[in-house]
């Protein structure tokens, strides 16, 4: 349990939503699958490796699009991406990455409103 | 050597209660049905995920492909099924076992997808041994029915106390305190040796553990942030640690030692819980450290409440009610 050596600077895959305005949103893990934060976790980094991190972009983006019918932010693009950070820093409060690459990037597809929606938004 | 026979012999092969092995089976059932249950529909979910993540291992590691979602379910439901016989001790000598294989089966499937919960091995490895011994011989419906089958013989049950229900308490202990001790070797056999126990390593985990969560929006723990700066607090938790997982065999050598040491790695798993968010439910219920205590008084105050009822029942059939003729 936690034998692990960790380093001074972690690298992990991220879900990144950006809106129109071109604000980045973190997305939580459960948009990409089931079974835990772990397994999840597990299963996008296995993608990125595999270079297959559009399919897991494309489930992301289909799940976002279902909030379009809630009060969530409308965001209209999702990113899969390794974000590297300094540990220290991201302690200290600075939750910038030291490194990004983007894997994928796809739209959000429209979904057509609900017909509630509709009515308690206009 | 006589004495070092005999001393071996009453370690491993004491003299316990059946009703210590009976407690410990019905409590670990109840803990695995509700394990299971509650995680009944994400467990579906498990199994419908893309064949893309599938890597057998464990008690599936024949498997060629995925198994469909509805033979899953079937699995599922017949674990659940052969988890209420094994609580209540029906038929033990086949559900005991049928359930036993089951939750193997169950288990390393949901670990076949990519993340392998090694905090359920104790719980599988507890049940397989409570499946394939006397688990049942003692407050159990094959107990029950076996007492009236000799009662109308007029025959009498075999001892309740003896090293049969001794020895699977032990392995149970023993099975606990490798997990643990294996742990404290995978630290020291790695990069860092002894100096694992400085607290840099353990806040690097923590700190690993934070940021991941963190970037794949779920809720790092307020704690970690407030102990980073901290070295001091890691190391003394480091080093803790590391007595409790490197000293766990001792627990095995003396009754009390081993009661100490349960409430030791107790509290280590309530710490990690704490500064890590991360919750290892079978440790954190203390179920796993449930065979280093006297299990079987767990249901002391539900025998009181038995004796009082049963009491009563007497007293009022004793004394006539007014005007009653007897």
């Amino acid at each position: 349990m936690f034998s692990a050596r960790r380093g001074e600077t972690y690298t992990g895959q991220t879900l990144i939503g950006i809106d129109g305005e071109g604000s980045r949103t973190r997305l939580p893990y459960t948009l990409a699958g089931t079974g835990g934060f772990n397994q999840v976790r597990r299963q996008i980094r296995a993608k990125v490796r595999n270079k297959r991190a559009p399919e897991i972009c494309e489930t992301v983006a289909g799940r976002v699009a279902q909030w379009k019918r809630s009060s969530r932010p409308r965001l209209r693009t999702v990113q899969i991406v390794t974000a590297t950070h300094n540990v220290n820093a991201f302690f200290a409060g600075d939750r910038t990455a030291l490194a990004e690459t983007i894997h994928a990037a796809c739209e959000v597809p429209d979904v057509q409103p609900l017909a509630g929606y509709n009515r308690e938004n206009r | 050597m006589h004495t070092l026979t005999n001393w071996l012999s009453q370690l491993w092969f004491p003299a316990m209660p059946a009703t210590r092995l009976a407690a410990i089976r019905i409590a670990t059932g109840l803990f695995a049905f509700w394990y299971v249950a509650q995680r009944y529909s994400m467990l579906l979910g498990v199994a419908a995920t893309e064949p893309f993540y599938f890597q057998p291992l464990g008690g599936v590691w024949w498997l060629r492909q995925p198994l469909s979602v509805g033979a899953f379910e079937a699995i599922m439901v017949v674990a659940l099924a052969a988890n209420l016989a094994f609580i209540a001790g029906w038929r033990y000598r086949i559900s005991g076992p049928l359930y036993g294989v089951l939750l193997l089966v169950l288990l390393s499937y949901r670990n076949s997808w990519t993340m392998i919960y090694h905090s359920d091995n104790a719980m599988v490895l507890h049940i397989l041994i409570l499946a394939f011994t006397g688990a049942a011989d003692a407050w159990s419906i094959d107990a029950w029915l076996q007492s009236r089958r000799l009662a109308r013989k007029a025959e009498t049950a075999k001892p309740l106390y003896d090293w049969h229900y001794g020895w699977p308490v032990q392995l149970i202990c023993a099975v606990t305190v490798s997990g643990y001790f294996l742990a404290a070797i995978a630290k020291l056999a790695g990069d860092l040796g002894w100096w694992w126990t400085s607290g840099e390593s353990l806040r690097g985990q923590v700190a690993a553990d934070a940021i991941r969560k963190a970037l794949l929006g779920a809720n790092p723990p307020e704690l970690a942030f407030f102990l980073y700066d901290h070295l001091w607090i890691f190391a003394l938790v480091g080093v803790a640690s590391m007595l409790v997982e490197l000293g766990a065999p001792l627990a095995l050598l003396d009754r009390r030692l081993g009661m100490f040491w349960a409430l030791n790695a107790f509290a280590m798993h309530w710490g990690i819980f704490f500064v890590m968010g991360i919750t290892f439910r079978y440790q954190l219920a203390g179920l796993i450290f449930l065979a280093f205590f006297p299990a079987e008084r767990l249901a002391e105050p539900i025998r009181r409440l038995f004796a009082s009822v049963t009491e009563s029942e007497k007293s009022t059939l004793a004394s006539p009610r007014m005007g009653e003729v007897r």
